[in-house]
């Protein structure tokens, strides 16, 4: 600090008081000796810009004179690096050599008096011992001299470093979320993510990613052009295993440790520093790992964490998600494929043994009919029909059953009015019951809640129901009763029948269960009526009961809930128009013929009954518009919006377009794919339209995946929704968009209502042709009384043409940049229709919606033609301050007295005030700006005045009233005794910045960034920073929301929030804390909003230099969507494996009994056959003869099936432990087994040694049994079969077995077909085979974890290809 | 001493068959045909039949099943001592763990020819007389 005692009293070199190491430099520096001369001989203005400099925190330089000799402030010193202070006094080029080039034209349009100066410039410094990343904004600006020419040039630099780089890393983060959503594999994610950490070699200058594979951490890709030398050049392994553990990045303080080769990034030099972030997957996993190096110019703070941490968990995220949904596809495709399988199965069985089965019953009924039939064998044959009837019976059933399991998949729910539903499907038996001489009465009440239904089942319950209580009823009659109790529907199907027994009530739902009660209308049955009702009923969310009085008749109860919220949401259906039943005819027609009846006289009856819904709308709902060609889709939409919205429909895009312009509906719901316009067409219409413009848009397509919804947002869109969509999803987002546009038209309003009272003109421009949105009142002062809103500024203002004023509006609405007009001349035509100067200082700003699109340009004017014209006059007869303040770049003005008196003054002082000369000069500044009292000035002042202290402060908030609103602006500035050549202090010189802007810019950045974070779901962080000491939180908003508690609420209280099983993981985790000085946990948190959410906390202690922990920094994250996800996720693959292990159980267990039934009445039918041949066939015509011949055929056809079908589907159910297989010992068994046949074909097998494996013995017996048996079976008739047996290849895994024959082959084509169940390449007749032979032998290699294949040649023969694993690792795992 | 045989199966083509072929074996056996296991287990208690040497079971039938039927035999302290053989369309490998698991001597299937019933039940019936009917043997008849 340099007092006025350290400065002669005579020299005149107060200006060069303070300054720090700079103002010593000056004031120690020779001058004399350069063309400036000796200090003294300094002229007024280059004396005036040197104290600002000097005074000054900001990096400030004044080139002087014609050579630009070069001063400058300690801010400044860091610029010219090593140079300082060589380069104190020197001219410009030489200082500047490697840049001249570029700097000359700037100090030459300096010199012409236009200010200049370049944004953002990058000017390395050396500011805390390393070279350090910086950006400047920098001016040049005239400095006038006393002859009011330009003597030197100002220049003042302002540190953009933050906003920079802030700027920078957002939009990579954005560009990088953009970029991972289009990934389809975990691959593609991180050879894209590490794509793009290229282009940001500035923050990251190499990236390596690794994935996680049990111990180990192999390197999956680089950013350096070669991945190979980057894994080589590794010294020891990085420490996955500890990031790994701890679940959080480990910084590398030294890279060369690990590495011998370090990649270098943008910079010149070497990244020293690195770090491992681990990249985690929803479930908390590590699943791979980031390791970047470090920027060497950068110091590693939070937001450079920060920034490294969002990059990792934007990869991390769109890897999970892809995962756990390739996971869900892959188990979905699974599940699907077995319940194809098993359909296709179950209608194949019954299929294929409808045609034996036709072959059976034939000759039997020829035979019965026959004129000469012999009463001693006629009751054999009654028993061969009997049997084969039962049978085609079961095999119907059969193929119902299959097409239930394939409806099971299809449930498709919908809102029916179930009373008239019901009471139609009943009213079908109606005729039925009635020619029984009974009765069906129908009650149905009226239900007032919504019942959902999924009509083709519903039938089926019904019809079940009716049907039975109709067989078990012989007089009397049959009630069937519709009515609501509280929250449910209960439909009570009601009979006078025969009754069950108490002790058979439990059996009835059970599948095959067969109950003998008394007389009945039929005594066929399968069993499985009543056990798919309550199936069905099931599915339906509902439970069905009965009781039963023996004697007197039963009561069938079912129970369904209301509402869908029971249902699953993808099986929810827009409601469809129904055309009448199509299953009744097939019940009824065979309830009549238990009545006798063999064809049905009348079309079934239907009754049809109207529906009961019913639409209102109340008038205050908000309106939207749907567009989709698809009619069932609007209705489903409508009704789904119908309660909180109404909803008008379009059928395209045209039509839609129409509807909006006539109605301005809230929003716009479109479907994709449209006739005449389909919805990108449409949205490029809306958004093109002014007045439709905002109206918020909602894409519905068919399309799935990101890409396609990337392409729907990038177009415009608000939202996208993928069909099929939930209700409540559609619902929310409606609801959310329209609020959203709301309150946005609100603010708008608000906004509108603020300018419109200004005291400055302030316009509002809309759209590209700037119409007038707001036509300030005060306009009218050049205007008179017009209004020009609503018109273009071209239709109002035609005068402007060719004054560049609409081109201005054109540039700020194009390029988003904000333009500033000084003092500007236009000429406008006054309301007198004459030609008219004034001189405006104006801006032209941008105006964004809230969604970031410029919607127009807002107008801020002041007119200073009165000023401007003043200060012309003030200026000729200022004195050489007064000019150099006018001339200054920054705002200053001079205090003077103990009062702070206005002295002098300039326009950007003024400007800043937000005030006039008039309003402020001669006047103390408390009085001119009142507002300023109180906000502590008073004292600094007084402090400067009294003691001579410089004062200066950085970004500090003032409240100013400027255009009569009171705002807060943001200022540096600094404060300066002035002294009178005596050392006396007379005044307080103020220089002041505004840096309002910069600030906001600063804020606004930061917002950005947080919305990019947003944006990347997963980094929706709060931070808190706990003081140790005295145990105090403090966080962000964001981390009292994650909380769910207010800002007041104290540590304790937060903790209370914690769920109690939680509590430990949090003690646990500071434990650890204090051990590490890392905090990381995930808990769940109970907020005082009653939501529970999952929060996850991560944290690091700093400590004092003595190594106390002082604070700890936390950051809180909000991931119960991720870990509902996870839980979804895990509950569907829970539903799943249940379900498919329910489906399996189904196949086996029917499969088991069915077969077993089928096989029953087969086995008499050849039994019978076999004694009518050998007792009767003497007598048997020989026509009859032939018949059983057929007969006998086609019975051992079916139990060959049967037997095929038996073993195929107890396959799965089998857990038989795998053994060591002597391979040759089972082949010789097989020959023995077969010895028969192989005798009657003479038939050789060659078998060559074949190694032992292992694997169930049955099953490979029957594998081996099953191809021998095909290839003696499929044999040429002309030369005996050779089978060779022989192992091709055999290593320590597997095992490679040929089976070849000399058969009849076929061709290659169906090598694929013949595994197939049920494929048969020959005619039944030409050779016997059952189509399941290789099915199950292919099953079996499967079951084995092997393979079988096929070639074939048409009449050389067939050789399959086995590949069986020596081990059965996997064996018992269920697949 | 001629041996008494009991027959449970629902089916009266089966009870039929089995009948005949006995007959046709030795006239003189004693064979009672029951259609259903409650009464058959009613008349055993009641001693309205006399005490069989061996009982034939059939497993699916309706209210009780051979299995359920089985299961009571076995806990009668005054049956539990009869040998019981499975007779069943079924040849699954789990009905005969099955049977043997209730103490059965094992499962029949029914045969689809007249003759092998025949060739089977004189089997059966030799080694009955022989005191020889063991798993075993029931395991390579079948």
């Amino acid at each position: 600090m340099l007092t006025a005692s350290s400065l002669s009293p005579t020299s005149n070199q107060g200006f060069l008081s303070g300054g720090g190491e700079l103002g010593q430099l000056i004031r120690s520096f020779d001058w004399s000796q350069t063309p400036l001369g000796a200090v003294d001989s300094w002229p007024q203005s280059l004396r005036s810009a040197l104290s600002i400099c000097l005074n000054s925190n900001f990096p400030i330089a004044i080139y002087w004179g014609k050579e630009l000799h070069l001063l400058y402030n300690d801010a400044w010193s860091p610029i010219p690096g090593n140079k300082h202070p060589w380069a104190l006094g020197r001219t410009a080029r030489q200082v500047w050599p490697e840049i001249w080039e570029q700097i000359e034209p700037q100090f030459a349009l300096a010199f012409s008096g236009q200010p200049g100066g370049s944004k953002d410039a990058l000017l390395p410094m050396q500011r805390h011992g390393y070279t350090e990343e910086c950006y400047f904004d920098f001016t040049f600006t005239p400095i006038y001299g006393e002859a009011g020419t330009v003597e030197g040039v100002f220049n003042a630099v302002i540190e953009t470093t933050y906003r920079v780089i802030s700027e920078r890393r957002t939009t990579f983060l954005k560009q990088l979320a953009i970029q991972l959503a289009r990934a389809t594999t975990s691959t593609d994610v991180y050879q894209q993510a590490i794509h793009d950490l290229k282009t940001i070699n500035k923050d990251i200058a190499f990236a390596c990613l690794y994935t996680q594979k049990g111990s180990e951490a192999p390197l999956l890709f680089a950013s350096t052009d070669d991945s190979l030398a980057m894994s080589n050049s590794l010294l020891k392994s990085l420490p996955f295993e500890e990031v790994s553990q701890a679940g959080h990045s480990v910084l590398i303080p030294d890279l060369t440790e690990y590495l011998s080769g370090i990649p270098r990034g943008f910079w010149a030099e070497l990244p020293m520093t690195g770090i491992l972030v681990p990249l985690k997957s929803s479930m908390g996993s590590v699943e791979g790992f980031l390791f970047c190096g470090l920027s060497p110019r950068l110091s590693f703070d939070e937001d450079y964490a920060l920034f490294i941490e969002s990059v990792a968990s934007a990869m991390a995220t769109v890897v999970s998600n892809i995962a756990s949904l390739e996971a869900e596809r892959k188990r979905a495709e699974a599940l699907a494929e077995i319940d194809r399988t098993k359909t296709t199965f179950f209608a194949n069985i019954s299929h294929e043994f409808r045609t034996p089965l036709t072959l059976l019953l034939g000759p039997i009924e020829d035979m019965l009919t026959a004129p000469q039939l012999d009463p001693a064998y006629k009751s054999g044959l009654e028993v061969m029909h009997r049997n084969a009837l039962r049978m085609q019976k079961l095999v119907n059933t059969l193929l119902d059953f299959s097409k239930i399991e394939a409806g099971r998949a299809k449930a498709s729910f919908q809102a029916v009015a179930i009373g008239a539903l019901t009471a139609e499907l009943a009213s079908s038996f109606r005729s039925a019951i009635e020619k029984a001489g009974m009765q069906l009465l129908i009650h149905s009440e009226p239900i007032l809640g919504e019942v959902y239904l999924d009509v083709d089942m519903w039938e089926k319950i019904v019809l079940n129901l009716v049907s039975n209580a109709f067989k078990y009823t012989q007089q009397g009659h049959i009630t069937l009763t519709i009515r609501a109790v509280t929250q449910s529907v209960e439909v009570v199907v009601a009979d006078t029948g025969v009754g069950i027994a108490q002790d058979q009530l439990d059996n009835v739902f059970n599948r095959f269960y067969r109950i003998e009660n008394g007389p009945s209308r039929s005594q066929e049955g399968t069993g499985i009526g009543l056990a798919m009702v309550k199936e069905l009923v099931k599915l339906h969310g509902g439970s069905i009961h009965v009781s039963s009085q023996p004697g007197k008749g039963s009561v069938f109860t079912i129970t369904l809930p209301m509402g869908k919220a029971h249902l699953p949401l993808d099986q929810l259906a827009p409601p469809t128009a129904r055309s009448s039943s199509t299953q009744s005819a097939a019940y009824v027609q065979e309830a009549l013929r238990w009545n006798g009846s063999q064809t049905l006289q009348e079309p079934i009856g239907i009754e049809r009954v109207g529906t009961d819904q019913s639409h209102q709308y109340p008038v205050a709902k908000p309106t939207v518009l749907l567009a989709d060609d698809n009619a069932d889709m609007r209705d489903y939409i409508e009704r789904l919006l119908g309660e909180q919205f109404v909803v008008l429909t379009a059928m395209d895009g045209q039509d839609a377009l129409t509807k909006l312009l006539q109605h301005k509906p809230d929003l716009l719901i479109t479907d994709v794919m449209m006739p005449n316009l389909d919805g990108f067409g449409l949205l490029n219409q809306v958004r093109a339209h002014p007045e439709l413009k905002s109206t918020p848009v909602i894409f519905l397509s068919a399309r799935a995946g990101d890409e396609a919804k990337v392409e729907g947002l990038n177009a415009g869109a608000d939202d996208y929704l993928v069909k099929p969509f939930s209700a409540k999803e559609l619902i929310v987002r409606v609801a959310n968009h329209i609020r959203i546009n709301q309150i946005r038209r609100a603010t708008e309003q608000q906004f509108y209502q603020l300018f419109l009272q200004a005291p400055t003109l302030i316009n509002v421009f809309k759209g590209p042709d700037h119409r007038y949105e707001i036509f300030h009142p005060l306009n009218k002062a050049i205007f008179g009384e017009v209004d020009f809103t609503g018109m273009t500024i071209r239709e109002a203002l035609p005068e402007l043409e060719g004054q560049g004023i609409v081109e201005l509006l054109d540039e700020v609405y194009q390029t988003g940049k904000r333009v500033e007009q000084q003092e500007r001349a236009i000429e406008f035509l006054n309301k007198d229709g004459k030609k008219e100067l004034r001189i405006l200082t104006f801006s032209y700003q941008p105006w964004y919606d809230l969604k970031g699109h410029i919607q127009g340009v807002l107008n801020v004017a002041i007119d200073v033609t009165r000023q401007v014209t003043a200060q012309q006059t003030i200026e000729k007869s200022a004195q050489n301050l007064r000019a150099i303040f006018a001339q200054s770049p920054v705002a200053m003005t001079l205090f003077r007295g103990s009062t702070q008196v206005v002295d002098i003054v300039n326009e950007r002082m003024l400007t800043f005030w937000g005030k006039t000369k008039e309003d402020v000069l001669g006047k103390s500044v408390f009085a001119g700006l009142p507002e300023l009292k109180g906000q502590g000035f008073e004292a600094i002042l007084d402090h400067v005045y009294t003691t001579g202290e410089p004062y200066s402060a950085i970004e500090h908030p003032v409240i100013l009233v400027r255009n009569g609103q009171p705002e807060t602006v943001y200022v540096n500035f600094a404060y300066e005794a002035l002294r009178e050549p005596e050392g006396t202090i007379s005044g307080v010189m103020a220089v002041a910045l505004e840096v309002t802007e910069q600030v906001l810019a600063r804020k606004t950045v930061e917002e950005a960034e947080t919305k990019a974070r947003l944006a990347i779901e997963s980094a929706e962080l709060g931070t808190y920073e706990l003081n140790l000491r005295t145990n105090e939180l403090t966080g962000t908003d964001r981390f009292y929301q994650i909380w769910g508690a207010s800002r007041s609420a104290s540590r304790q209280q937060l903790a209370t929030q914690i769920h109690p099983a939680d509590q430990s993981i949090r003690q646990q985790a500071h434990q650890a804390l204090a051990r590490t000085g890392k905090l990381h946990y995930e808990i769940r948190v109970q907020g005082e909003d009653g939501q529970q959410r999952w929060v996850r906390l991560t944290g690091k202690q700093l400590y004092d230099p003595p190594g106390n922990p002082v604070t700890l920094l936390g950051v809180v994250q909000d991931i119960t969507e991720q870990k509902q996800f996870a839980q979804l996720l895990s509950q569907q693959v829970q539903q799943r494996t249940l379900e498919l292990q329910q489906s399996n159980e189904d196949l086996q267990q029917f499969a088991h009994v069915a077969s077993h039934d089928l096989k029953e009445p087969v086995r008499k039918v050849k039994l019978f056959s076999t004694r009518l041949e050998e007792e009767y066939g003497d007598l048997l015509p020989q026509k009859a003869q032939l018949f059983v011949e057929k007969i006998q055929r086609s019975a051992d056809r079916m139990l060959a099936m049967i037997q095929g079908v038996l073993s195929y589907s107890s396959l799965t159910g089998l857990s038989q432990q795998p053994e060591q297989i002597d391979l040759m010992l089972l082949l010789e068994q097989i020959e023995t087994d077969l010895e028969v046949l192989m005798l009657d074909k003479q038939a050789q097998i060659n078998k060559q040694a074949i190694p032992d494996i292992e694997g169930t013995p049955v099953l490979i017996y029957q594998l081996f049994y099953n191809l021998i048996n095909n290839a003696l079976k499929f044999a040429k008739a002309t030369e005996p079969p050779i089978i060779t047996i022989s192992t091709v290849e055999a290593d320590e895994q597997l095992v490679k077995i040929l089976v070849a024959d000399n058969g009849i082959g076929f061709d290659q084509q169906h090598a694929g077909r013949v595994f197939e169940t049920f494929t048969r390449l020959h005619a039944k007749d030409a050779y016997e085979g059952t189509g399941l032979g290789l099915a199950l032998c292919k099953k079996i290699v499967e079951r084995h974890r092997g393979t079988i294949t096929v070639q074939s040649v048409i009449k050389q023969g067939s050789t399959f290809i086995i590949t069986l694993p020596r081990k059965q690792t996997f064996f018992n795992k269920p697949e | 001493m001629s041996k008494r045989l009991l027959l449970i199966d629902d089916d009266s083509d089966d009870r039929d068959l089995f009948y005949e072929v006995l007959q046709d074996i030795d006239t003189t056996l004693d064979c009672q045909l029951e259609d259903s296991c409650q009464e058959a287990l009613q008349k055993l208690e009641k001693r309205q039949i006399a005490h069989p040497d061996l009982i034939f079971l059939d497993i699916n039938m309706p209210i009780m099943n051979g299995w359920e039927c089985l299961t009571q035999l076995k806990k009668e302290r005054n049956h539990e001592s009869i040998p019981v053989i499975m007779y069943s369309t079924s040849d699954h490998i789990a009905d005969q763990d099955k049977a043997h698991q209730l103490g059965a001597l094992g499962l029949v299937t029914k045969p689809s020819e007249y003759k092998k019933l025949k060739t089977l039940l004189n089997r059966i019936l030799h080694h009955l007389e022989t005191d020889t009917l063991t798993r075993q043997v029931i395991r390579s008849i079948v």
